[in-house]
């Protein structure tokens, strides 16, 4: 009987009892010298890597000297009716966790996999981005990283964006449309020099006005059209190197290099 | 210290980017227009953003100077990365460090199985034998 | 402008109060009062027990203001995502005037809140820093978190730090300062390990500052045994 109890709260045993160990004041602990989870989370976490590699190391099956590899017979038919009787016990192998890294070169179909050709054939890409209403800007860029987000990490980024004016004025304002003539107007932009206007489709007396000239860093461009009250639009035109855009922000990503 | 959730978001999400650039000065653009330049100290998984040193430019232009600084990751809109920073390094290196805090207690637990293993079998052994 | 309503002070999830704090919202500055950072709101009341609530998601962004040639005083900024002031037209904007200007107002309420104590600017940045991240956005929440379930993580809830001892019973905490004894920790003396609080406070920073920083341990310690037998199956 006291044996009994005594495998009851010994955690190495088959017979380990966790709820009486919990209350008894006889429990050692096989390797005291131990971190211990934080949480029950960490804990759990850690039980399912385990469980999801059901494998017995063969070395374990032979019992000592006899290495698994040297065994004829495959380990896991030798384990027999104990492993089926009990969990396994012993990790041989944590799958490597998902990251980042890993998803982009995922073979998933679909949008993200045209995300991901972008990256492998350096073909640059177009993106649209807004703001509360309507469109803001389009970036012109190589991808780098993306996520299910559409976050994007984008390099040699040429952005041409108006600031839209805020509060009262904004809410009266007529919201740009990404439309074919704008990106028409981007793709035009390499071979020309000097000013190219464009028009919005949604509204004609609103000009897109660009300077050519490569901007270096950050630093915007400004050019102002003479004033047509409410129907003004300024855009701007700046080159950043490497930026971050939140995937919230993203309206539609086109390839520019097809 | 970040719960396992929010550390399984920056591992999966380009949040582990921005969080590769704590320590840089940069530019942090928002969603009003507004942009605040200065040191980022923290990135935390829902993007929220923990600056140091700022200047922050309103829509308008005019200029705020704040020591500390936090803005929610739903008004960010960019984030310019650092020249210096070379962004799929960058995430690599953080995805590595992200992953070493993850991977707790292995050693532990690989010796208690192996006791574990050794009684079981002891055990069958015994009991084939009655 | 803003409208002062009778209000009872937070009681519940108060993460930091300071007293002898002037509020100033937009431009009308509401005296003298008291502030409370609660988890679920930031309120101020004034003598009087009037004041105001502001909530977490509508605040866009906060910080601390030391630059005393953009406003006299050291303050807490705080940017709300919208117009709570109500104002016909800004007095304040006379400089610049254009009728542009006029309609450029952002819809934004700044409010400021000087603390007599200038010492107190940096809790009450931490403070509301802690609070609002307990509001993250509803949108980021309800996009599936692929990796964090086949982490095996679950939604499982769990004790972050020893505030989370307090739910536990008598009888829990008994438990718990039992396992505590049990257990060895490296780094903990025999002689601390009955008393599970002090315990379990050194346990996490002990643990906090090993996981971070001991570059000494390996990434994948069970990976090194594991690839011995490895390839016996293949």
């Amino acid at each position: 009987m006291e044996a009994e109890e005594e495998e009851a709260v010994d955690l190495t045993s088959p017979d380990f009892d966790p709820a009486k160990a919990l209350s008894s004041q006889a429990v050692s602990l096989p390797v005291p010298n131990v971190r211990p989870f934080e949480n029950l989370a960490q804990y759990e976490s850690a039980m399912k890597g385990l469980r999801a590699t059901r494998k017995v190391p063969a070395s374990a099956q032979h019992g000592g000297a006899v290495s698994g590899k040297s065994g004829s017979k495959d380990p896991s038919t030798e384990a027999g009716p104990s492993a089926r009787s009990l969990p396994p016990l012993v990790a041989t192998h944590r799958k490597p966790a998902k990251t980042l890294l890993t998803r982009m070169k995922e073979g998933k179909q679909g949008p993200l996999e045209v995300l991901r050709s972008c990256i492998n054939e350096k073909r640059r890409v177009i993106v649209a981005t807004r703001t509360f209403k309507g469109l803001r800007g389009i970036c012109t860029g190589y991808l780098v990283a993306f996520d299910k987000f559409w976050n994007l990490a984008m390099a040699d980024v040429e952005e041409v964006y108006h600031k839209p004016p805020l509060g009262k004025k904004f809410f009266n304002e007529e919201p740009l449309t990404v439309s074919k003539r704008e990106l028409a107007a981007l793709d035009a932009d390499e071979s020309d020099e000097g000013v190219d206007t464009v028009q919005s489709s949604e509204d004609p007396s609103e000009t897109l006005e660009r300077t050519s000239s490569g901007g270096t860093g950050t630093k915007a461009k400004k050019t102002r059209r003479p004033r047509h009250k409410k129907q003004e639009a300024q855009f701007f035109k700046r080159h950043v190197n490497q930026l971050f855009v939140r995937g919230e922000n993203v309206v539609i990503v086109s390839i520019k290099d097809a | 210290m970040a719960s396992l959730r929010e550390r399984a978001i920056s591992q999966n999400t380009l949040v582990c980017l921005l969080q590769a650039i704590q320590g840089h000065e940069t530019t942090v653009e928002l969603r009003d227009e507004a942009s605040v330049f200065g040191l980022i100290v923290n990135v935390d998984a829902f993007m929220n953003t923990t600056m140091k040193y700022c200047t922050y430019t309103d829509h308008r232009g005019k200029t705020m100077q704040f020591d500390d600084f936090y803005v929610q990751g739903r008004n960010i809109r960019f984030v310019q990365i650092p020249d210096a920073v070379n962004m799929m390094e960058a995430i690599e290196h953080q995805l590595g460090s992200i992953e070493r805090r993850r991977t707790l207690h292995s050693q532990e637990r690989k010796k208690m199985m192996e006791i574990r293993e050794e009684r079981r079998r002891k055990r069958e052994a015994k009991s084939k034998k009655t | 402008m803003v409208v002062l309503t009778n209000l009872p002070p937070p009681t519940e999830g108060v993460r930091y109060t300071e007293k002898n704090t002037v509020a100033v919202v937009g431009e009308k500055n509401l005296g003298d009062g008291t502030l409370y950072i609660a988890e679920s709101c930031v309120a101020w009341t004034n003598p009087g027990g009037e004041g105001f609530n502001l909530q977490y998601p509508s605040i866009s962004l906060h910080a601390v203001s030391r630059d005393q040639t953009a406003f006299p005083q050291q303050c807490l900024y705080i940017m709300l995502d919208s117009d709570i002031t109500d104002k016909e037209s800004s007095p304040a904007d006379t400089g610049s005037g254009s009728e542009e200007d006029e309609e450029d107002k952002s819809d934004m309420t700044e409010v400021r809140f000087i603390p007599q104590d200038n010492t107190a600017l940096d809790p009450m940045f931490q403070a509301m820093s802690g609070c609002q991240m307990l509001h993250p956005d509803p949108e980021d929440l309800d996009s599936d978190e692929e990796g964090y379930e086949e982490d095996g993580c679950g939604d499982a809830e769990y004790y972050e730090d020893a505030e989370g001892f307090e739910h536990l019973t008598d009888e829990g905490r008994a438990t718990l300062a039992h396992l505590e004894s049990v257990i060895q920790v490296p780094g903990i003396q025999d002689g601390q390990a009955g008393d599970f609080s002090n315990t379990m406070g050194g346990v996490h920073s002990e643990q906090n500052g090993r996981d971070d920083e001991d570059p000494s341990q390996p990434a994948e310690p069970m990976e090194v045994g594991q690839f011995d037998d490895a390839d016996a199956e293949k």
